[in-house]
């Protein structure tokens, strides 16, 4: 009852789930139930279609907003806000060390370590050593205190994202005073204060304390000018508000979705600080922010080199740029599209002679062998092994992160797999390996996804055989929420996905996990829904992924938030 | 803004920021000013690394004071009159653990200096699984407590590429101590500025004066903040501020100097890479013997790896780190995780290697002279492993401890022990450091290990 599937418009059986759910508490089917709408509605064989989500002839749930997550500046944000706000170009934030939450997938700094506090110190005490804060003379007739207050007052508007309170006034100034009072001349007593102002909860915390005074609507206290624009920037850019955000934030311009909505579609334009923070959520979703440490079998890929590594890194972000930020940003697009974008020749290398180059520094695929994000040689790289593929790796990699499925922890003492040899293939010795009831477990679960990918080698090239035999990379998925899916190969399986009411939620739900940085609540629920329903979620199942991050921005989940308990 | 002012003095910054002029050696400032200290003061080492000490039971030495040392512990022979070498631990707080998601040796990582059960059902990376402060901070703590003035501790790793965490403040989210792994910062902070009989730079101690008043105003500041949170965002920013003090305690403790006790490091060694594992792995030790000999701290921690050394080739013993290819989920092939999953003739040679830097250590030791003895008279080092073979088993552990730490404990033996939680050995080393303590993680694990003491 085997049958190719033609072009993306399939039909596929339901049947009753066989793994569960979404897990990690994400709203994409997390309880999938009665109110879901995602159970099978004709019966456990009924055939429905894959692009139709149920839960999307539901009512929209009420927005509301949860608990606003207080977090530090990641490295990333440290370095990019120190480069806007002082033109460090040093990227000091690569000397912090990883003391990340990743209980979302996603990286959260909630505290700082002794070694990022001394880095906080030595940073600050670098940039006034290096004259990057600029302290203006005290001029003749002016008394230094208020010279200095004038300071803090217009340094601390820009180092804090909002106007400096009186109280903190008040101690900078004490602050000040001590370092005159050590015999520090005028500019570099100032300029000690701006150290001190460098290691402050008020820089170094995106919370933009000042909103006790919102009045609260419907339980929900409303996020200040100044907490929107840091969240937007933020958001969007990874760093600093730049001047006209910071404009609307004094002139009380961002309070209404549509002020939010005008600066977010503002904030759209700068495709290089957006394309960054596009490239980081994908970097950080695919579990491929270790190019740098990518290493190669050069015996098994002698292609293989530093400029390829490079190439990998440019391809992803380059990718991901054009069809979010340049193409239509559709879930389609991102799992369909047949072009990279790559930086050096020697990606062509790896993509062999059906690539050819054109305009610009766009490669164009061979549409029969590729398809979108997940058959990027990058990705396929990052997750294949230093000598050949990795099925489970790859397979993984779909099911937890296309599909948001829910993966058993991994049983110990695991033996490894039969290393390569020329007398099978892949699939065989992998295949082998989910024979032994230890390993099976996972491996039933992710090899016949991960079986998909094997046209690609370990460093993404393309290949219809292995060792002299050819490849099999056809199989069967079936989704968490129980589609069942036929392919014969990742291009035809990707095909499918594409059009996926699942994939789009989980994608939809990936982004708004990475955008509140904790996990989704009820209270999100009916925020998302209205960001992902008119972000192009329907029927068709073609959701913007640009339209959805833009719809999100100015829903009430991230322009309230809970009362603190 | 205009950029108005005058260039500040770099150099006397950044001689402040290296420790500033050597002043007085710790010990002799506190004598000067007339404080009544013990004059042999004790210290304590404490060394981990993953995936077991053995790959076989039967080739630990058996009890007794005429043991036989096997091949791969030949190293320690010259000092075999320091040991005493146990076997028969166990790590009962991870069997008592509810709801974790693993019980293997590596999950025990977090929980081998807190010996107490887990916070939380993370795995052994997660940053809110300590069920309670570590022995080191412990020791620390309660020594700065009786009036010592140094660092707490001293926390150094090598090559740890997870956020696999050994030493906490205590139990739960944002407790974890993040370890320096560059021994060249930590070189910086702490002998950075020595230079010999060079009196207080008027610019250096004004600089110095001025940063505690920065960090005070950090400190009130983080302080205010945190009181306006709720009580999760609390702890966390409370974590913020304990850094902070930290970090102005350390700046006190070197600003006071401690010349002549610089280490001569190698230089220009890339210490992140596992070519230079070994030699990383020297360059802690010398500065934990430095940081003893200066008096700078009393407590050290020496994480060697995180909690399976995957990424880690000794290549040193002649596995080939270019030759990394992955195996499944355990890691490079010439890695210690695959090693330890083989757990054959190889996993003895990396254990062979393990017990090197024992050696070595103790070696340290002995060479840097204090009081009318060495450093190995009046300190113990402590070294365990996460598991006892490759196998991942977390009891009938063995372990090793070096120095009598003035005669408290009786070295010299190996000692076959019975189920013996390791908490134990942590409660003896407190109170031989001089921290009275009846139990340690777990009271109900039982007080001090008896048997260590001879």
């Amino acid at each position: 009852m085997r049958h190719t599937l033609r072009g993306w418009a399939c039909w596929v059986a339901f049947a009753a789930p066989v793994i569960g759910g979404c897990s990690g508490g994400s709203l994409a089917g997390e309880k999938p139930s009665s109110t879901d709408g995602v159970e099978n509605p004709g019966g456990p064989n009924a055939v429905v279609d894959v692009a139709v989500d149920p839960s999307l002839t539901q009512a929209l749930p009420p927005e509301s907003a949860g608990q606003l997550l207080l977090r530090r500046l990641s490295p990333r944000e440290y370095s990019n806000t120190l480069r806007d706000l002082l033109g460090d170009p040093t990227d000091p934030g690569s000397k912090l060390p990883d003391e990340a939450n990743r209980q979302t997938g996603f990286a959260v700094y909630e505290s700082a370590s002794l070694p990022s506090v001394e880095t906080f110190l030595r940073t600050a005490e670098r940039l006034l050593t290096e004259d990057r804060i600029a302290v203006p003379a005290c001029t003749e007739g002016r008394a230094e205190p208020a010279c200095a207050a004038t300071f803090i007052s217009e340094f601390g508007r820009r180092a804090f994202r909002r106007p400096v309170t009186s109280a903190e006034s008040t101690n900078l100034l004490a602050l000040f005073g001590t370092a005159r009072e050590l015999g520090f001349p005028y500019t570099e007593a100032v300029g000690q204060v701006a150290v001190a102002m460098l290691q402050s909860s008020g820089f170094l915390y995106l919370w933009e304390v000042g909103d006790a005074d919102q009045t609260p609507q419907a339980g929900l206290i409303p996020l200040t000018p100044y907490q929107i624009a840091s969240r937007l920037s933020y958001l969007l850019w990874g760093t600093t508000p730049d001047r006209e955000l910071a404009a609307a934030a004094d002139a009380g311009q961002l309070s209404t979705p549509e002020q939010i909505a005008a600066q977010a579609s503002r904030l759209f334009q700068d495709k290089e600080r957006l394309g960054a923070t596009a490239a980081d959520f994908h970097q950080q979703w695919l579990h491929i922010d270790n190019l740098d440490d990518l290493q190669k079998d050069p015996t098994a890929y002698p292609l293989f080199n530093d400029d390829v590594r490079e190439g990998f890194k440019g391809e992803l972000a380059g990718f991901v740029s054009d069809v979010l930020l340049e193409g239509d940003g559709t879930v389609r697009s991102l799992l369909t599209a047949t072009h990279s974008v790559y930086e050096t020749a020697n990606l062509a290398s790896i993509y062999g002679a059906n690539a050819r180059g054109n305009e610009g520094d766009r490669l164009e695929l061979n549409a029969s062998e590729r398809s979108g994000l997940f058959t990027l040689a990058g990705v396929l790289a990052s997750t294949g092994n230093t000598d050949g593929s990795n099925p489970p790796r790859r397979g993984k990699l779909v099911w937890t992160e296309l599909l948001c499925g829910f993966v058993p922890p991994p049983p110990a003492n695991v033996p490894p797999v039969a290393p390569p040899t020329e007398s099978s293939t892949t699939r065989e010795r992998f295949e082998s390996h989910t024979g032994n009831p230890c390993a099976g477990a996972c491996h039933t679960l992710f090899d016949p996804l991960g079986f998909a990918f094997e046209n690609y080698d370990g460093v993404g090239g393309y290949r219809r055989e292995e060792n002299g035999f050819p490849v099999d990379s056809s199989g069967t998925l079936t989704t968490p929420k129980g589609a069942v899916i036929e392919f014969e190969d990742a291009v035809e399986l990707m095909g499918a996905l594409s059009t996926s009411f699942e994939v789009d939620r989980c994608i939809a739900d990936k982004w708004f996990v990475y955008m509140l940085g904790r996990k989704a609540t009820d209270a999100d629920k009916g925020s998302f829904e209205t960001a992902y329903r008119a972000a192009g979620a329907g029927a068709a199942a073609d959701l913007s992924v640009r339209q959805f991050i833009a719809e999100a921005v100015s829903t009430t989940a991230f322009r309230m938030r809970s009362p603190t308990p | 803004m205009s950029k108005g002012h005058r260039r500040v003095e770099r150099r006397a910054f950044l001689k402040a920021m290296g420790v500033g002029a050597a002043v007085l050696p710790l010990l002799e400032a506190e004598r000067a000013s007339g404080q009544s200290i013990a004059a042999e003061p004790k210290r304590a080492i404490f060394m981990a690394w993953c995936n077991g000490m053995l790959n076989r039971d039967e080739d630990w030495p058996g009890p007794g004071t005429s043991f036989t040392l096997p091949d791969f512990m030949q190293s320690l022979e010259p000092h075999r009159g320091e040991l005493v070498l146990m076997k028969g631990l166990n790590y009962r707080f991870i069997r008592d653990s509810p709801d974790i998601s693993e019980r293997t040796g590596h999950a025990a990582y977090p929980g081998m200096l807190t010996g107490a059960i887990y916070a939380s059902g993370g795995n052994s990376t997660a940053s809110d699984i300590a069920g309670g402060i570590s022995i080191d901070q412990y020791i620390g703590n309660a020594l700065r407590a009786q009036g010592y003035a140094g660092l707490a501790s001293l926390n150094l790793g090598v090559k740890i590429d997870s956020t696999a965490r050994l030493c906490w403040r205590g139990a739960g989210a944002n407790n974890a101590i993040v370890p320096n792994e560059d021994p060249y910062d930590v070189f910086n902070d702490l002998f950075g500025g020595v230079q010999a009989n060079a009196g207080p730079d008027p610019a250096v101690t004004r600089i110095n004066s001025m940063r505690t008043s920065i960090l005070d105003y950090v400190i009130g500041d983080l302080g205010r903040f945190s009181a306006s949170l709720g009580s999760g965002d609390r702890q966390r920013i409370d974590a913020h501020l304990q850094s902070v003090r930290e970090l102005e305690l350390k700046l006190q403790v070197t600003a006071r100097g401690n010349s002549g006790a610089r280490p001569e490091l190698p230089q220009g060694v890339n210490t992140g890479s596992t070519v230079n594992f070994q030699t990383t792995t020297e360059m802690q030790m010398q500065l934990i013997t430095a940081a003893f000999a200066a008096d700078i701290t009393r407590t050290a921690v020496l994480q060697l790896g995180d909690q399976g050394g995957a990424n880690i080739v000794l290549t040193t013993l002649g596995f080939d780190a270019s030759n990394n290819q992955t195996s499944g989920n355990t890691g490079l092939v010439q890695g210690l995780h695959v090693i330890a999953h083989d757990n054959g003739a190889d996993k003895r040679r990396t254990d062979g290697f393990f017990q090197e830097q024992i050696a070595k250590f103790i070696q340290l030791l002995k060479d840097t002279p204090d009081g009318a003895g060495s450093l190995i008279d009046s300190s113990c080092l402590f070294a365990q492993s996460n598991m006892r073979t490759g196998n991942h088993q977390t009891n009938e552990l063995p372990a090793v401890l070096a120095g009598s730490m003035g005669g408290y404990f009786g070295t010299g033996r190996s000692l076959a022990l019975v189920d013996a939680p390791h908490n134990g050995v942590l409660v003896a080393i407190a109170n031989a450091v001089g921290v009275p303590t009846t139990t340690f993680g777990e009271a109900d694990y039982g007080g001090e290990l008896a048997a260590l003491r001879g």
